[in-house]
């Protein structure tokens, strides 16, 4: 067999190579250094390169002669010169290499066959040329700062090229070599609580010591014992069954906290300095029931639901002609070990989620939030109280930034939507919620494209990715704490391009009405997906022999678990079959039939002739006891804080001057600078629909409160449009999560408002991510945590009630901690803050009216809307000094809904609506001057120094013509309070207590617009 | 030249392999009042004659086969090996346009600079090394023989949204007779990704074939817009309508 290794560099764009340089460079002298890629090419079958013509045509795939060279075979390595090659390991996808093997097959004389098959392999990687004096160690750790994971790459490092090393990296060939797993074999488990306990264990598979005692019972009953005993499995449970199990039953797909049954009692608030609202002493059955989904059946009045919480995502009627689908995901656990991987595979799983929506919707949006640490509130590389196994946070950063950059960018979907918050418990497991908006037609094919429905016969096809051991485990290793031994096969590759062209098939499909059912292939792989969609018509036969593998070696319970990207399963009608494959295999998309849906009220899966497993639908979806959980409020507790570097700074007193000095800081500060420098890398404008786009004005600089879609470039009326905003509050968990949840939901309502939507017209997802509120030895307060669990939920559920917006979908995240040693020696424990993130859609019924955030023209009069609040709790201001804070105020929600509604109507007298949130008016003031570099004259002698900094209220910082301030003032006289004028000056001016004073909208722009530029740099 | 009943010039626009911007081109083109075709790649490459029933070619935006081993190289060599004889004799008679990947892909087949099939121009990183969407401010040559471009204004702002779109030539007698042919449509105002003297859009001598990186398809009505201004977008595939209707 030959093989054949080259590099390729470029000789015009070195900006990966300077900015890795840089890191080296940090911490010795780099007196020269190479950044090239390389690629491996190894026969399968003698003389394919003969055949191939192969070396005619490097030049015309691998490199672009205008810009590039090509170089064969090893470079010339001098004295001091280290060499780094850095390869996949084996079994992880590899787009580069998978593009580059499609390019060789489309220049073969077969071009037609599939990729997969072709005779010729390639591997993609990089090699690095460094001239400097650096140990192993330290190359390591550079490259490990965020260009490589160990859980994906080998680095194979060596002092200068000389012979022996050599020897070792020329015979390349045996390094991607699968193992040849032997036979493979069932394994059968005894139905013993000791045995299967130790599997448990062994595999994380995250059982709970009543459902092994379930399953148990289950399978020793006569019943199950004369079924079972033709496989011969009468006493046992197969290996293949037991992690079927497993990932069905995993609080990940499960949700057991929710569904718990919960005892809940508080402190008694009486006399108590905080009035934390009480809720009473009592016993809930199932959150999700009693609140959640009890809101939406309280207002389903509202007459725009179509599918709420039984599909992939949630479906309202906002348009005439078309749905409007949406869906939140996090996907937490996974960006924690590989951040840009976890990101992509997220984004691109919450798209699959739209697409797997109904027959099928087409994603047209995409937002993300990130809760993230940063250098302030992180110990330093040196530092004792540093976690050992935790990456550095501007790590997780630049990965889950590039991740959403790329999987929305390539997808050709805008990201319209999102934020940044940072806080030092999000140090651990950071948060990453990914978001997907989503359309379909509502009727195909005479059907409503709502209803998923699967006849017995219908055939089981899955299409997109191959098989291999990715993502085996993800949804039962997403449900246990983050813990040292991580196995690598959890870390997931996205594939956007194979995702993109999987979307466009579907859509094709979907038109040609060959899709009964679809659903995405995420956690738990097609033993989740197959098994719910096996309850569509009362069971499934598959046989995993079918499924197309990436390579030889799995084990068959891996082949059912595997969570394998860009996968979909259909429920295609016999008759379509053959159409169905046909139009996958023209769109470059690989389709298999697996088998069907059958009547047998069992999930029966084969391999081939041999039977793996055999599960009961209803035990399978149902078996599962209740789980029981205590929840006792304590009250408020004081904000725990992992960590922080520098303290916070001293305030002086209140008056006019400082007001200047602490907005810059308040401006630049991490949580309030400008996002636009990293919003720019995200495309938010392809597929020309977005109306309101992140930042806009004349100097793209202007803050928008939500993104907005015109519908009509998707098929949907003329000026009809949707918007999407989100909130985001941790900071008041410590206090009360009552609170959290309630101001969370505000923002989110208010952003919607700012813009000019219905807010009669609204729908919310919430996505709870929690630190484990489930008793155990190292979880002392998990009853107080329940309790916030629950708090929350009743906030949210008064929230959703008062504000008439119905709950959609929704997911949670339970298991946000991690557990493990400092530098130091330490163990610790840092577990994220109660957080709810509320995504909240509404429709823009006239999208010409839709309000910007920044001011419009110079003359027009400015007021606040919004009763002023008094407590800095939780406020910027709180995080950036040393202030003593009083508790916070709750929102008035039902008169917030009168100011909210009024706003609506009354939108062609606003010039500018901004959301008053993080920094508080002062910075929502400097913002709406920022957008159209606008100056205002602001006379706030009417203002304690609280109202300016407070983020307790639900406030709107607005514009009006003069010409309409009448009309304005008789509509809002209650709530309208008029603090100045836009001026042309250039300058922001205040009066403050008695003096006036002055700044330059440039020395204020400065901090801001820079300030996200310092939260992980110097 | 064979239109459709109503005379109305029939534009192929291409989608596939990770194309994305091929709706709204289609909107554009049909509310500039041409027709639209969309096709898939694998239809054009398994029946290379669809492009005698069309007068027009764009090539949209996106990341074809997700922009690896260099942007729009993969969609060039399936266009070239597939397609190639019909498409060099398509570009000597009817407008052919590319826009951002479909930039890069026109450039990897060699049809631009010149319709000749040889590469002597490349896209490649932008300077700051990432992808950046915002809107630019454009300068048109209005001495260019570009057929697509004849009812624009002189400065017009568009948005661009690209990580290869840093204009290069192989060498300085590629620029000075892109410069002196006046083969350079479009410049930036404000050079903000580093190309070869601000290029950001160019035609080959007979001004058939036209690409540009920002996106004219997103800019056609004026509440795409991120600030007041007018919309320039739609005049692209007006200037092409006319054109083909003589």
């Amino acid at each position: 067999m030959r093989s054949l290794r080259f590099t390729v560099h470029s000789r015009l764009d070195h900006s990966a190579e300077q900015s890795l340089r840089k890191s080296f460079e940090s911490l010795g002298l780099v007196t020269d250094f190479q950044l090239a890629k390389v690629y491996w090419l190894i026969e399968k079958t003698d003389g394919a390169f003969l055949d191939l013509k192969l070396t005619e045509k490097l030049d015309k795939i691998f490199y672009d002669p205008i810009s590039e060279d090509l170089q064969k075979g090893w470079p010339e390595v001098k004295g001091q010169e280290n060499f780094v090659e850095i390869r996949f390991l084996a079994g992880v996808t590899d787009n580069w290499a998978r593009s580059a093997t499609e390019a060789l097959a489309l220049l073969s004389s077969d071009p037609h066959q599939p990729w997969q098959n072709f005779p010729v392999e390639v591997h993609s990687g990089w090699q690095i040329l460094i001239q400097g004096d650096f140990s192993k160690n330290q190359i390591e750790e550079v490259l490990y700062q965020g260009f490589a994971n160990p859980l994906l790459h080998k680095l194979e490092i060596t002092g200068g090229l000389h012979s022996e090393s050599l020897k070792r990296l020329e015979s390349f060939e045996s390094f991607w070599l699968a193992e040849q797993g032997g036979d493979l074999e069932l394994k059968l488990f005894p139905l013993e609580f000791a045995a299967l306990e130790k599997i448990n264990q062994e595999r994380g598979l995250a059982f709970n010591d009543q459902e092994i005692a379930t399953i148990i019972s289950y399978y020793s009953s006569a019943e199950q014992k004369a079924r079972r005993q033709k496989n011969g499995w009468d006493g046992w449970v197969t290996e293949v069954e037991l992690e079927c199990l497993a990932q069905t039953w995993s609080e990940h797909c499960k949700h057991k906290i929710f569904a718990a049954e919960v005892e809940y009692s508080e402190e008694n608030s009486e006399g108590n300095l905080h009035a934390t609202p009480s809720l009473g002493n009592k016993k809930i059955t199932s959150l999700y029931k009693s609140y959640i989904q009890k809101a939406t059946n309280e207002l389903e009045s509202c007459g725009y639901l179509v599918s709420v919480f039984k599909d992939n995502a949630g479906i309202v009627d906002f348009d005439e002609n078309i749905n409007i689908c949406v869906k939140v995901e996090t996907h937490n656990s996974p960006s924690a070990l590989d951040p840009f991987g976890g990101a992509i595979t997220g984004i691109l799983g919450v798209n699959r989620d739209i697409l797997g929506c109904g027959i099928g919707a087409k994603p047209i949006a995409n937002m993300d939030v990130f809760c993230l640490s940063e250098k302030n509130l992180f110990p330093a590389k040196d530092s004792v109280d540093r976690p050992v196994l935790l990456k550095d946070p501007s790590v997780i950063f630049r990965g889950v930034h590039a991740g959403v950059e790329e999987g929305g960018n390539q997808s050709g979907i805008p990201t319209v939507n999102g934020g940044f918050y940072f806080a030092s418990n999000f140090g651990a497991k950071p948060l990453v919620f990914v978001g997907s908006v989503g359309v379909i037609p509502k009727i195909i094919g005479g059907l409503p494209t709502e209803l998923k429905q699967i006849e017995v016969g219908d055939k089981i096809v899955v299409a997109g990715g191959r098989l291999g051991k990715d993502g085996v485990h993800g949804a039962t290793f997403s449900s246990l704490e983050l813990h040292d031994n991580v196995a690598s096969n959890v870390v997931q590759i996205g594939d956007s391009i194979t995702q993109k062209k999987l979307l466009d098939f579907t859509l094709q499909a979907r038109d040609l009405n060959l899709i009964r059912a679809l659903t995405d292939n995420g956690a738990g792989g097609v033993s989740s997906s197959i098994g719910e969609m096996a309850t569509l018509c009362g069971g499934a036969r598959l046989d995993l022999a079918l499924h197309p593998l990436k390579y030889p070696g799995l084990e068959y319970w891996e082949m059912l678990i595997s969570e394998s990207q860009e996968r979909m399963s259909y429920a295609v009608a016999p008759e379509n079959l053959e159409r169905f494959l046909t139009l996958a295999h023209k769109m470059g998309v690989e389709a298999t039939c697996l088998g069907e849906f059958t009547q047998s009220g069992h999930f029966e899966v084969m391999h081939g002739e041999k039977p793996l497993a055999l599960l009961n639908l209803h035990f399978l979806h149902e078996g599962l006891s209740r789980m029981q959980l205590q929840a006792h409020f304590s009250g408020p507790q004081s904000e725990n804080e992992f960590y922080r570097a520098c303290p916070k700074k001293i305030l002086g007193p209140a008056n006019a001057e400082r007001v200047g000095e602490v907005l810059e800081v308040i401006l630049a500060s991490a949580n309030v600078a400008s996002r636009e420098p990293l919003v720019r890398y995200y495309d938010h404008e392809v597929q020309g629909a977005t109306r309101v786009k992140p930042y806009g004005g004349k100097t793209q600089q202007g803050a928008s409160d939500a993104g907005v879609l015109e519908l009509s470039m998707h098929g949907g009326a003329e000026f009809n449009g949707v918007a999407v905003s989100n909130g985001l509050c941790p900071q008041f968990s410590h206090y009360d999560t009552y609170l959290m949840a309630q101001r969370a939901v505000d923002e989110a309502v208010r952003n919607l408002v700012a813009t000019g939507a219905n807010p009669a017209k609204m729908a919310l997802v919430d996505n709870f991510c929690w630190p484990d509120p489930t008793p155990k030895k190292s979880n002392p307060d998990a009853s107080h945590k329940m309790a916030q669990l629950v708090r929350a939920c009743e906030g949210l559920y008064t929230a959703a009630k008062v504000y008439e917006a119905p709950l959609v979908s929704g997911k949670d995240s339970m298991k946000n901690d991690f557990i493990g040693k400092t530098q130091g020696g330490e163990t610790v424990k840092i577990s994220v803050p109660p957080t709810l993130l509320m995504t909240a859609i509404a429709q823009v019924p006239d999208t010409r009216k839709v309000i910007q955030s920044y001011f419009q023209k110079p003359g027009d009069l400015i007021y606040l809307l919004g009763r002023p609040t008094e407590s800095l709790f939780g406020s910027v201001l709180s995080q950036e000094f040393q202030i003593s804070v009083t508790p916070p105020e709750y929102p008035n929600l039902k008169d917030n809904k009168k100011l909210y509604s009024q706003i609506f109507k009354a939108s062609a007298l606003l010039a500018s609506c901004h959301d008053v949130s993080d920094g508080g008016m002062m910075s929502a003031l400097s913002e709406a001057c920022f957008g159209n570099w606008l100056g205002a004259d602001l006379d706030l002698s009417q203002c304690s120094w609280e109202n300016l900094w407070s983020e307790t209220g639900s406030q709107f910082v607005v514009s009006v013509s003069a010409e309409n301030k009448e009309s304005f003032e008789a509509l809002f006289r209650d709530y309208a309070f008029k603090i100045g004028q836009v001026t042309a000056t250039e300058t922001l001016k205040w009066k403050f207590a008695t003096q006036t004073v002055q700044k330059d909208l440039k020395a204020l722009h400065k901090g801001w617009s820079e300030g996200v530029r310092h939260v992980y740099e110097s | 030249m064979s239109m459709n009943p109503k005379g109305c010039p029939q534009f192929m626009i291409l989608w596939g392999d990770g194309i994305n911007c091929e709706n709204e081109t289609l909107k554009a083109v049909e509310e500039a009042g041409g027709r639209g075709i969309k096709t898939h790649v694998s239809d054009l490459v398994e029946r290379p004659r669809l492009l005698q029933e069309v007068q027009g070619l764009i090539v949209p935006g996106g990341f074809s086969f997700g922009d690896h081993l260099g942007s729009g190289q993969i969609l060039a060599l399936k266009l070239e090996k597939f397609v190639g004889d019909e498409l060099a004799s398509f570009v000597k008679q009817y407008p052919v346009m590319g826009i951002c990947n479909g930039f890069q892909t026109l450039v990897r087949l060699g049809l631009l600079p010149d319709a000749t099939f040889q590469r002597s121009c490349s896209l490649i990183k932008n300077e700051q090394g990432h992808f950046v969407n915002k809107w630019v401010e454009l300068e048109r040559n209005t001495e260019s023989p570009c057929i697509w471009t004849k009812k624009l204004p002189e400065t017009l702002s568009l948005p661009a949204r690209h990580g290869e779109g840093r204009f290069v030539c192989r060498d300085e007698e590629v620029l000075f007779r892109l410069q002196s042919q006046n083969q350079i449509v479009f410049r930036y105002r404000e050079n903000f990704n580093g190309a070869t003297d601000r290029i950001a859009g160019i035609c080959d001598p007979s001004g058939l074939v036209f690409a540009l990186m920002p996106h004219p398809e997103a800019a056609v009505h004026e509440w795409q817009l991120p600030f007041s201004g007018r919309a320039w977008g739609g005049q692209f595939f007006k200037s092409a309508v006319e054109y083909l209707k003589g």
